[in-house]
């Protein structure tokens, strides 16, 4: 396989555009990626949107933006489309089908039920579900509810508090109000996030990523283009994805589908988890406050039931050991599904550069030879995990 | 592909594949673990064990549940002691003070959800 560097990105903020059209939060997400990378329109050879309920959005933007005639494809795995888009275009730049291939996420979700989010076959098939006895027991419980219950074990075997879980709102709040393109950017006391709205025991509002609006975008390059066109080329090292069915997850809730996938990631590029310290950093998928503190013990970065003590010794801050969210995450960022896996993908770019989108949130010089960015999801009753690995040097 | 019943006398019906011996609810035609298709009837339960559990304060996706309603995940084990884990709604009243993590429970047989009662302190 050919080497892929990701040359250009851009980002639409992320929040509520309830009267602006999918185009038009997509298109100025596209036009940025193009101009950050330096080419001509043209030579773009094809297309991979990531979105769960955008119909013929990816069409919509290409027109706009002059470039259609090229292959377009949507890609949808829920909370994983926006990664999956991005993995589409490098397997096309590293089978050598394509030299430039551009990777689109976008999702509008303020405006519509989770039901709808589901591209409507929740809708379509909810007679046949209520009468399926398994599904129909799945169904009294939303996605806060299987985190709540992960956080739950988790609190009854390791003492692990409120409080810790709470800490993961507050730092990525914290790394937010450095974020002008997050949707929430004001920072949040421990006592703040629990006297939130309650959801799922132990989980409130503000430990649950919100329902968003928001596109990113990313030009990924061959070899000989990227060291052609920029100085700075982001290397994806490693693709790696897994799937499980739900009720397998139930075996061990305290580890999340992402363990195999995380082996996966590390084996292709040739790393440990331990090369990250002092070293990398990453954007995982905190989709709930528990979620983050279980990554860092899923990928191998602590010990099963250390995530707390990790996150309480500074270790994931943008001037920790190793930073993790320096964006503010989903919790804060918030989670147009199909664009969050493709605006982690910019966050890399942008800090691995020292960009000036990031000035106010720059991780320092000896974190960036190496990223991770993750993303994982439940296309309705299954899980998929989805992860890339970046580096500053080929 | 077949819809089996939930419940077959007042026991969850799983599967045990014959080949590996991997116990799966709910039955399928294939075992996940070695893709046979020489898969046996093997029923669950009724006794069980609270791993863990939440309290929804939300209504659901789908169906007519009232919040706030409590479910769990409950473990059952096999005769060869493997653990079978299976998610549930859990009968209790509000404050749900009877709802605790490894305490035993028993299932509630119905035709369309699983469900729970604890077992008295």
């Amino acid at each position: 396989m050919r080497n892929v560097a990701v040359v250009g990105v851009g980002v639409f903020p992320f929040g509520r555009h309830s009267d602006l059209l999918y185009q038009e939060i997509g298109v100025p997400a596209v036009n940025d990626a193009i101009e950050d990378a330096g080419i001509d329109r043209k030579q773009i050879q094809s297309c991979y949107a990531g979105t769960v309920s955008g119909m013929g959005t990816a069409h919509d933007i290409i027109n706009e933006c002059g470039m259609i005639g090229i292959p377009i494809i949507r890609v949808e795995n829920a909370c994983v489309s926006g990664t999956n888009a991005f993995r589409q275009a490098w397997m096309e730049i590293a089978s050598g089908l394509s030299d430039i291939s551009l990777a689109i996420g976008i999702e509008k979700m303020k405006d519509s039920s989770m039901a709808a989010q589901g591209g409507g076959r929740i809708q379509l098939e909810m007679k046949a579900m209520m009468k399926l006895p398994i599904v129909s027991t799945f169904s009294i419980m939303g996605l806060p509810g299987y985190f709540a219950l992960a956080a739950h074990r988790h609190m009854n075997d390791f003492n692990t508090t409120k409080e810790d879980l709470a800490n993961v709102t507050v730092k990525s709040r914290r790394n937010a109000s450095r974020n002008p393109k997050a949707e929430f950017q004001n920072p949040m006391t421990v006592e703040e996030v629990l006297n939130d709205k309650m959801i799922n025991p132990p989980l409130t509002r503000s430990q649950c990523c919100p329902k968003t609006d928001g596109a990113a975008a990313a030009i990924l390059m061959s070899e000989e283009l990227a060291k052609k066109y920029t100085d700075t080329p982001v290397w994806i090292k490693a693709s790696s994805m897994t799937s499980s069915y739900v009720e397998e997850q139930f075996k061990n809730l305290i580890s999340l589908p992402n363990i195999e996938n995380a082996k996966k990631a590390f084996s292709m590029a040739k790393l440990d988890p331990k090369d990250f310290f002092n070293n990398g950093f990453a954007e995982v998928h905190d989709c709930f406050s528990i979620s983050e503190l279980l990554h860092y013990e899923d990928f191998g970065w602590c010990k099963k039931g250390e995530g707390p003590k990790m996150l309480n010794d500074g270790i994931p801050e943008i001037d920790g050991d190793l930073p993790i969210n320096p964006s503010g995450g989903l919790l804060s960022c918030g989670h147009p599904l199909g664009a969050t896996g493709i605006r982690q993908v910019a966050e890399v770019v942008y800090q691995m550069r020292k960009d000036k989108e990031v000035a106010k949130r720059q991780i320092p010089d000896k974190n960036l030879n190496l990223a991770l960015a993750h993303t994982m999801g439940s296309p309705i009753m299954g899980f998929t995990s989805g992860i890339h690995i970046f580096s500053r040097d080929l | 592909m077949k819809r089996e019943p939930l419940f077959i006398d007042g026991k969850l019906n799983a599967g045990k594949c014959n080949d590996c011996g991997v116990v799966r609810f709910p039955r399928r035609d294939y075992c996940n673990y070695c893709q046979s298709t020489n898969i046996s009837e093997y029923l669950l339960g009724p006794q069980g064990k609270l791993e863990t559990f939440t309290i929804s304060y939300m209504k659901p996706m789908i169906g007519r549940m009232k919040p706030p309603y409590p479910y769990g995940v409950a473990i059952f084990l096999t005769d060869d002691g493997q653990k079978i884990h299976v998610i549930g709604l859990i009968d209790s009243q509000e404050p749900f003070e009877d709802v605790k993590i490894d305490k035993g429970l028993i299932l509630i047989e119905d035709k369309l959800l699983i469900k729970f009662k604890m077992e008295a302190d």
